[in-house]
């Protein structure tokens, strides 16, 4: 009898951590497999996406705080913005659009997003003298319809180093 | 957005669209690059979790037939595929170990580009592969720090939501564990339910595999490259991404069955002997009964004798102890006791 006791007790415990197991293996495959986004190889090319929307949305925000703000906008035509005035238009803009409670919580690479715009001729730098006497780079905004000719030439320039992928008379509009 | 007309609007959305133009075609290249690295060097198979193992072995079947209708090697083993093909590689160890670190490296910078931040290296050595609490009677084991090479994480964004478990607590015990657990941490951290989460997590692990199926000197072994990306991982689970994770039973069930499995030895072992001794009397008792005191004397030794050595067998092994009881119940059996003991007596 008491050997049975024995013999059952360990049983349980051994069945109990079986099942257990068999449940933990379970969820974690079925919750891994929902919540994977990409394996092995295709894991490069969800990357290079992912930073491609990471770019276009840094440049977007960037670009797009700049020109909502008539203030920034106006000093962007004229004398030049810096980059850390992009950066507070920037972090103020998300802070309205998205209801943080405080722009400290917002981290915007303006200088990042400025340089690609730059790259790609939307913005000109010219160089400023604080009223500390500091020098800093300025930019000003090319206008929208340069900007478009701008891009369009880079977006042919970029087709040529990369073969044919896209035709010679691509145009968005 | 509000001070710009119309046109202006269209415009800019024409110039975003254009630069969404140059970052595709200028990323494509990048991806082609990568891809012919990626080919080389990441595993083609499955990124497998061991702890599920038991559910994936029923799903051999599928895998098996999706092997062949993506390489027409019905039959083999992704990894037989995989290691045929690298002894087709003409290239050395160090080429390819070169070519992995540069492949890594360009993962970085993309993981970078694309704002994902990297998890500490001292972290990774440190705590992603120390020994988790057993909860519910298991304990998850992340596998061996010597079988990677090169385990990189990378994250972004964080969020709460439940963790990842079979989402039911197995009984009173564990339920009231977390319910202490709960109230015990800061900001309830440990409530399954409202766990601390990765937004998305990047892992490149690179699982170190002996070239030949006989060599397992560990300067022979050959990395190979395993890349996971995840959405919503809580933040004390990112061992689970290791595809050497295993799952093994906590160290209280494993006492308790040792310990019941002493406690019946032990039993059966008192028992046997308490048998062994009461035979070994009586076929004491009627010997000299039979033949006289000179008899008895010889039967003493021999029989005590016997009976020590089934004592002692049970400290070495099981194996000993069982065939000692059997020669026994054999010996005494050719007395003729058994079968003038009633077991009951016993």
């Amino acid at each position: 009898m008491a050997l049975m006791v024995v013999g059952g007790v360990a049983f349980q415990t051994y069945a109990h951590f079986h099942s257990t197991k068999s449940e933990f293996a379970s969820a974690l495959r079925h919750q891994l497999d929902e919540k994977t986004v990409a394996r092995n190889e295709v894991v490069v090319s969800t990357l290079v996406e992912e930073t491609e929307l990471q770019e276009l949305k840094e440049v977007m925000v960037g670009y797009g705080a700049l020109l909502g703000d008539p203030d920034v906008r106006d000093r962007m035509e004229t004398t030049g913005v810096t980059a850390s005035e992009i950066k507070r238009a920037a972090e103020q803009w998300l802070t309205d659009q998205f209801g943080t409670k405080s722009a400290d919580n917002i981290e915007f690479d303006a200088q990042d997003a400025v340089a690609k715009m730059v790259r790609l001729g939307i913005l000109d730098t010219s160089v400023v003298n604080r009223q500390d006497g500091v020098e800093e780079d300025a930019y000003r905004s090319v206008g929208l319809d340069v900007a478009f000719d701008r891009l369009r030439q880079s977006a042919h320039r970029e087709v040529d180093r990369g073969g044919q992928l896209l035709p010679r008379d691509f145009k968005t509009n | 957005m509000e001070s710009l007309t119309l046109d202006e609007k269209t415009t800019l959305i024409d110039v975003f669209r254009l630069f969404r133009v140059c970052l595709r075609v200028r990323w494509m290249r990048h991806t082609d690059v990568l891809r012919v690295l990626a080919h080389d060097l990441v595993g083609n198979h499955h990124y497998d979790i061991a702890a599920s193992h038991d559910v994936a072995k029923f799903r051999w079947g599928w895998r098996k037939f999706r092997h062949k209708t993506k390489r027409g090697q019905f039959g083999r083993e992704p990894s037989a595929v995989d290691a045929s093909r690298d002894s087709n590689d003409n290239g050395t160890s160090a080429d390819r170990d070169q070519l992995l670190k540069d492949f890594v490296d360009s993962l970085h910078d993309l993981a970078d580009k694309a704002n994902f931040d990297s998890v500490d290296n001292e972290w990774v050595a440190r705590s992603l592969f120390a020994p988790t609490p057993t909860h519910g009677g298991i304990t998850v084991v992340p596998g061996n720090k010597d079988d990677y090479g090169t385990v990189r994480l990378w994250v972004r964004g964080r969020n709460r939501g439940p963790s990842i478990s079979t989402g039911k607590s197995k009984g009173y015990l564990d339920k009231i564990h977390a319910r202490l657990q709960s109230k015990l941490a800061p900001r309830g951290d440990q409530n399954p339910d409202n766990v601390e989460r990765f937004s998305t997590v990047f892992a490149a692990v690179g699982v170190l595999k002996p070239h030949e199926p006989t060599t397992t000197a560990s300067d022979t072994r050959e990395e190979v490259m395993h890349l996971i990306m995840v959405n919503d991982v809580p933040t004390s689970q990112l061992h689970l991404l290791l595809p050497t994770v295993s799952v093994k039973m906590g160290a209280f069930d494993r006492a308790k069955i040792l310990f019941m499995g002493g406690v019946g030895g032990l039993t059966v072992a008192a028992k046997t002997a308490a048998v062994a001794y009461c035979a070994a009397e009586s076929a004491i008792q009627s010997h000299v009964a039979a033949k006289g005191s000179a008899a008895a004397a010889e039967v003493d030794v021999v029989t005590f004798a016997h009976f020590y050595l089934i004592l002692v067998s049970v400290a070495p092994s099981h194996r000993v102890f069982v065939i000692f009881c059997i020669y026994f119940r054999f010996w005494t059996n050719s007395l003729g006791f058994w079968r003038t003991i009633p077991f009951t007596q016993v």
